[in-house]
């Protein structure tokens, strides 16, 4: 059901709080999706593509328009400036636009990571994650990311990936492994908290060799593992491109037959490629 | 190019195998007999040990891979089949009891005469074996006679 209605909304038009970026973003102080929030007037205006909405209407705000110096409009201006920057997209499944990267390095206890994400649509991006707990136990995989709903304040996204699980004595564990994954982050200003929703499956081949005398045979079977996976956590963008990430994590490794432990991370994201306001 | 492709191959393999088990079949045959001056009446079990089981500086003495209850009377003629992971021991060791009083414990309270005993196949690995044993121990487990 929820799945239909994040289908649903992916299906929308994009909204209209996301025009065309600039093409000299760096002298606009204000991103090109934030609500087309109007530039202060004591900066150079940012140039308006001619097929963009003159005056669009933000989708979550009044229908009275702002002043483009009021405190309003600048406060808003803070609040939306990094909402298209790299730490975001990575918490957020997808990429806001083609070309736009983004990578994490985590470290923690018990899991380490590293993931890197490249835009190839609006809202699709393809993406590269290694996973490991305390060394012992490595998932690398890569996959696809989807944004579902995009909204300055309000991301939600689903990743799926294929790997190979490698885990080794004395609790041997490999075998292609899935994961689904979804990412709920909501920006507001340089911070952006997120949940991260993860189930993996695991396929894990054995193999039995009988000696007889006749000859030998060999059987093979297959078990299957499944983790669950969650985070939550806080995502502080330093600059558009480099953020800091910090969360606990719970990890139930053998679902339903085990225990799930938690832990922390700390992270920090990059990126780089065609953005809003640098 | 072949070689390429076969290291590939086991790479593959090796990467995907979990629980690799290899497993000897072999068929055991013989009798068990008491000692004179204990029970001879109830019924025999026997159990299949390695002599030696795991690897390197953890190896440790016996360690029992089959159980066969309630298998017969004492003197007559027993025959089984059995599989050894042979890959987590060395060595095949018969470890036998005679349940007199039909509970299926080796001895207890009140119970002090329940014979057993236990012998090392020195033919082993054959798929084919031929054991006799004679209980002569009551009241002893497998880690109590052997080494």
């Amino acid at each position: 059901m929820s799945l239909a209605l994040a289908l649903a909304l992916a299906l929308q038009p994009v909204p209209t709080d996301s025009p065309p970026a600039p093409s000299d973003s760096s002298t606009a102080p204000v991103p090109s999706d934030s609500h087309a929030t109007p530039a202060p007037s004591d900066s150079p205006a940012a140039p308006v593509p001619p097929d963009s909405p003159a005056t669009p209407a933000p989708s979550d705000s009044t229908a009275a328009p702002v002043p483009p110096d009021s405190p309003a409009a600048r406060r808003r201006a803070r609040r939306t400036r990094f909402s298209e920057s790299a730490p975001f997209d990575l918490v957020s499944s997808g990429a806001r636009r083609r070309g736009a990267w983004a990578a994490a390095v985590q470290l923690g206890y018990p899991w380490f990571g590293l993931r890197a994400q490249l835009g190839l649509l609006p809202r699709l991006a393809i993406l590269a994650d290694l996973e490991t707990a305390l060394a012992q136990r490595w998932r690398p995989a890569i996959g696809i990311g989807l944004r579902w709903v995009d909204r300055p304040h309000f991301r939600l996204g689903g990743e799926l990936l294929l790997g190979w699980l490698f885990q080794g004595e004395p609790l041997d564990r490999r075998g292609p492994n899935a994961e689904a994954r979804i990412r709920l982050a909501v920006p507001v200003g340089r911070v952006a908290p997120y949940l991260t929703l993860g189930t993996q499956h695991t396929i894990l081949p054995d193999r039995t060799r009988i000696i007889r005398e006749s000859g030998t045979t060999t059987d093979w079977s297959a078990r299957h593992e499944w983790t669950l996976k969650a985070s939550l956590g806080l995502v502080v963008a330093i600059t558009q491109r480099v953020g800091l990430d910090l969360g606990i994590d719970l990890a139930w490794v053998g679902a339903p037959n085990s225990v799930g432990i938690p832990g922390l991370h700390l992270g920090v994201l990059f990126g780089g490629g065609p953005r809003g306001a640098q | 190019m072949h070689r390429i492709a076969l290291t590939t191959l086991a790479l593959a393999l090796t990467g995907c195998i979990n629980d690799d088990l290899t497993l000897y079949e072999f068929e055991l045959r013989g009798t068990v007999t008491v000692a004179a001056g204990l029970p001879t009446t109830g019924t025999l079990n026997l159990e299949l040990h390695h002599a030696q089981s795991g690897t390197g500086r953890f190896t440790y003495p016996l360690g029992q891979f089959a159980a066969f209850p309630e298998i017969g009377k004492p003197g007559a003629d027993l025959d089984v089949t059995a599989r050894a992971p042979i890959d987590e021991g060395e060595g095949l060791v018969v470890y036998a009891w005679l349940d007199v009083d039909g509970d299926g414990i080796l001895c207890a309270p009140g119970v002090t005469d329940e014979p057993a005993g236990l012998i090392e196949v020195d033919e082993f690995p054959a798929h084919a074996l031929r054991f006799t044993l004679t209980l002569t121990s009551p009241c002893s487990g497998s880690e109590a006679l052997y080494p």
